[in-house]
């Protein structure tokens, strides 16, 4: 009997419930996230553009003497600054054309039927997954003058001479790091490629062919403005990265020698943990975010018309 | 018979040499892997040769021996493994319900949602360091294996919320509206109906996110200053150019140190791409 009378009051109370949580469930659901990275993300970016604008000590870190914009200033006047622009416009360049196009050559091979190509592909990822810290590792001993295999196999066909340095020397360190970068980037993006080239509709490639296109003449009009978005996308991603990276370069060379491979994020954390000049390494982070959002903003403005041209 | 014959010829040419391409971009890739083993396994005095040995001694194990009687790698892993393993799960719990709303509620500020998600991914950690470093100072976060948890679930649960909804935007809302009249609540169908569906996709978000604790390098080496509580990437970073521990060791170490996301890699490695070009790459 008691069932029976509270039953009905109960489905309403549900009812009333439903519809309240049915109107806001969702924002219970995101709030967590949300205010999550308000908080460790939010908080921190608003923090550093504030702290750019001080100078505040790795001694005592939270207390700061406002500077108005005296930071920005000094770094735009240092000739280090303009080094570490340079460096990072090299290395970024560098590393994102070389990781696209060992990756597009790697996932227009790995598109073909392959005896193995499971074991094939499996292989080729790899290094995406090897943490950089021991890439590093393994590369500083792959590189070493006297003893490592790369000079070993180099100078064996008489390519270069025995004791060549590479991330030890001020002409060669850049260009050592930028291989050992794409030699981690490229795997993910030619995976990234691949699922995009297996999109393309095999029909098209066969109508190509009917009409008598050559291989060359298949993937300039063809395969190469279908994939055109992925590609963007992955230059953007490969792009920020670049401009993030900081493990890889830090470990191998601490951005020498001689500044030739100090990047702005090298740079800022020398600024910021080895001299203690916290707010100036925010200044350097602040100019690092704003070219990371122009890489965006120049990304989208292309997208765009990728998107226009289409439709 | 004939058919199989005049297929031969006309495709052989061609096949060996992608082959033969396909081999050698799997060997650019894998060597420098193959080369940590065999330098882990060469004795110290065949190393040292001018022309080094491509194959390694199999007998030889004196790096991985005296590993963890005399380097500190095992008390490294483990921290490491507390913060991967920590991180995983925070971006697990704070990612699946914000992916189920953004999947399934189209709520006014969904769109900012979604920006404040992609935006995340501009801002260098580097710039994020000095506040971050600040804000843990005061909040006595320094030393602390739960702050490197917290700092890595920022950077990456984002990317957790974005192959979560990319997963869950695959299945059809039928069984959702079913579940819905025979009285589930929110939860129930999360945890009977979405959960189970696209466990695939929960699996490889885990494992980004387990990597992104377990390789990360810059914050464990700026708010870890306690030897006790160092992570692998710190310890072994440290062991660079130093030539006090022997390099087979060295090497050992960092064997030990990658096995670990290469594992979960190849187990997953299907699924992760699937993740990140339904999410992210197509936008």
């Amino acid at each position: 009997l008691t069932i029976k009378a509270v039953a009905p009051a109960r489905q309403i109370a549900s009812k009333n419930k439903k519809s309240w949580r049915h109107r806001y469930a969702h924002w219970l659901l995101v709030a967590p996230a949300l205010i999550y990275l308000l908080v460790f993300m939010g908080y921190p970016l608003f923090r550093g553009l504030q702290l750019s604008l001080t100078e505040t000590n790795t001694l005592n870190p939270n207390v700061s003497a406002y500077l108005g914009t005296k930071n920005y200033q000094q770094i735009f006047q240092s000739s280090g600054f303009s080094n570490s622009l340079s460096v990072t416009l090299k290395y970024a360049v560098g590393s994102v054309v070389g990781a696209l196009f060992l990756g597009m050559s790697a996932a227009l091979i790995m598109n073909r039927p392959v005896r193995g190509r499971l074991f094939f592909r499996a292989m080729v990822t790899l290094p995406w997954a090897a943490p950089p810290i021991a890439v590093a590792l393994i590369f500083t001993w792959m590189f070493n003058p006297q003893y490592g295999i790369i000079n070993s196999a180099l100078s064996s066909f008489g390519l270069v001479n025995k004791e060549t340095h590479w991330l030890d020397d001020p002409h060669r360190a850049l260009i050592t790091l930028i291989v050992i970068t794409i030699w981690m980037t490229f795997p993910l993006t030619s995976l990234i490629l691949l699922a995009a080239l297996q999109t393309v509709p095999k029909e098209l490639f066969e109508a190509a062919r009917i009409d008598g296109a050559s291989t060359r003449k298949v993937f300039r009009y063809v395969t190469l403005p279908l994939m055109r978005p992925t590609i963007y996308v992955m230059t953007l991603l490969l792009s920020i990265w670049a401009l993030r990276r900081f493990d890889l370069i830090w470990v191998l060379t601490q951005g020498g020698p001689v500044d030739s491979t100090s990047t702005l994020v090298v740079r800022l954390y020398q600024e910021s943990f080895a001299f203690g000049n916290l707010g100036k390494g925010a200044a350097i982070g602040t100019i690092g975010f704003v070219i990371s959002v122009l890489c965006t903003v120049l990304y989208l403005v292309a997208n765009n018309r990728v998107e226009k041209s289409q439709s | 018979m004939t058919r199989i014959v005049t297929r031969r010829n006309k495709f052989q040419p061609t096949s060996i040499a992608i082959f033969l391409s396909t081999a050698l971009i799997a060997v650019i890739a894998a060597f420098p892997l193959y080369w940590m083993i065999n330098t882990a396994l060469l004795p110290t005095d065949e190393r040292f040769q001018s022309t080094p040995k491509l194959f390694p001694a199999l007998n030889h194990s004196a790096g991985f021996d005296h590993l963890f009687s005399k380097m500190a790698i095992a008390k490294w892993l483990s921290n490491t493994a507390f913060v991967a393993i920590g991180c995983t799960l925070t971006s697990l719990m704070l990612g699946i319900f914000a992916a189920y709303a953004i999947s399934r509620r189209h709520f006014r500020g969904r769109g900012l949602v979604t920006f404040i998600l992609f935006a995340t991914q501009m801002l260098p950690e580097a710039l994020l360091v000095i506040p971050l470093y600040t804000l843990f100072v005061k909040l006595g976060l320094i030393n602390n294996l739960f702050g490197l948890v917290l700092v890595n679930t920022a950077f990456v649960m984002p990317i957790t919320v974005w192959v979560l909804k990319g997963a869950i935007d695959t299945i059809p809302h039928e069984l959702e509206e079913a579940a819905v009249i025979d009285g589930c609540t929110i939860l129930q169908i999360q945890r009977l109906i979405i959960w189970p569906l696209i466990a695939p996709s929960i699996v490889a978000s885990a494992v980004m996110a387990f990597f992104q604790a377990w390789n990360e390098y810059l914050y464990a080496t700026t708010f870890i200053l306690d030897p006790d509580k160092r992570l692998a990437s710190t310890g072994l970073a440290g062991l660079i150019g130093e030539l006090v521990t022997p390099l087979d060791r060295v090497m050992a170490a960092s064997i030990l140190y990658t096995l670990p996301p290469l594992i979960f890699f190849l187990l997953v490695q299907k699924r992760i791409v699937a993740g990140l070009t339904s999410g992210g790459v197509k936008g």
